[in-house]
């Protein structure tokens, strides 16, 4: 069943005061929202606290789901929320990625061979050391800028989504998305430059 | 490759993911198009968050532990 109609089938269910429709949910939204958490929050039992969370907010409130969205993007803005109470109450940073921190100057950029970049989408599956790398960079990006990172690049919503789901501005999200794109390019590029 | 104003880079640079996501109105499109034609620095800028951009769209996981999806709909039961 794909994303539309797992969304319609978990509406009219509820409607019906099914539950089966919040065991549909779960199925459907529960390992995007899992690979969002974990990367948000950094370990398997957090990101479970953050899914639990999430999806029983999602059925005290689900009277407040106004259909006129996707319930994927309603659903990740909960666990938005969730990861950030939890960073906060950890106290964690609040900082945000400045322009400054990912400016390069011209003479790195000029050193730099787009060429050794490219990968074909096979190989770079199989490359584990690569993959442990990317996730260490996006790991070290500064939650703000994250959970835009991951929803716009990894997760694929799009920037009105994400600013929806994130309920900040779509100029907000570009900017976040931007700057944290060139964080992690910025972390990659020792171990391209040497290939 | 002909000389250009460096000080359009930095401008420039915060448009790029823009310019990379076809989210940039025409008119900045072309702006943009024609600097990184002048500007060796910004085009490696460019086609290395283009790289970038591509490696996080292939990752896959972390997968959900299937005693995850159970646990979550019990939960969801014993709530009422």
């Amino acid at each position: 069943m794909n994303e539309i109609d797992a969304e319609k089938r978990i509406l009219t269910l509820i409607s019906e005061e099914d539950d089966e429709g919040f065991d549909v949910m779960v199925e459907t939204f529960a390992p995007m929202l899992f690979r969002y958490a974990r990367r948000m929050c950094g370990s398997d039992p957090d990101a479970e606290d953050i899914l639990q969370d999430t999806f029983l907010t999602a059925k005290e409130k689900i009277h407040q789901f106004r259909g006129d969205g996707k319930l994927r993007n309603w659903l990740f803005s909960i666990a938005g929320n969730a990861c950030r109470q939890r960073h906060r109450k950890a106290g964690g940073s609040q900082r945000e990625l400045r322009l400054e921190d990912v400016m390069t100057t011209h003479e790195e950029m000029l050193e730099v061979t787009p060429s050794k970049w490219e990968f074909n989408p096979a190989d770079r599956l199989l490359n584990e050391e690569l993959k442990a790398r990317l996730e260490g960079a996006i790991a070290e990006v500064p939650l703000t800028n994250r959970g835009v990172l991951i929803m716009r690049d990894v997760e694929g919503l799009s920037t009105r989504e994400t600013a929806d789901a994130l309920d900040i501005s779509e100029e907000a999200v570009k900017i976040r998305l931007h700057r944290a794109r060139a964080f992690v390019r910025n972390q990659l590029k020792d171990y391209f430059e040497a290939k | 490759m002909a000389t250009h104003d460096h000080r359009d880079c930095k401008e420039l640079f915060e448009k790029m993911s823009e310019y990379l996501d076809g989210e940039l109105d025409k008119k900045e499109a072309e702006i943009v198009a024609r600097h990184l034609e002048e500007c060796g620095c910004c085009k490696n800028c460019v086609e290395t968050l283009k790289a970038t951009r591509g490696l996080m769209g292939s990752l896959s996981g972390p997968y959900l532990p299937d005693d995850v999806k159970d646990r979550l709909k019990a939960c969801m039961k014993k709530q009422g």
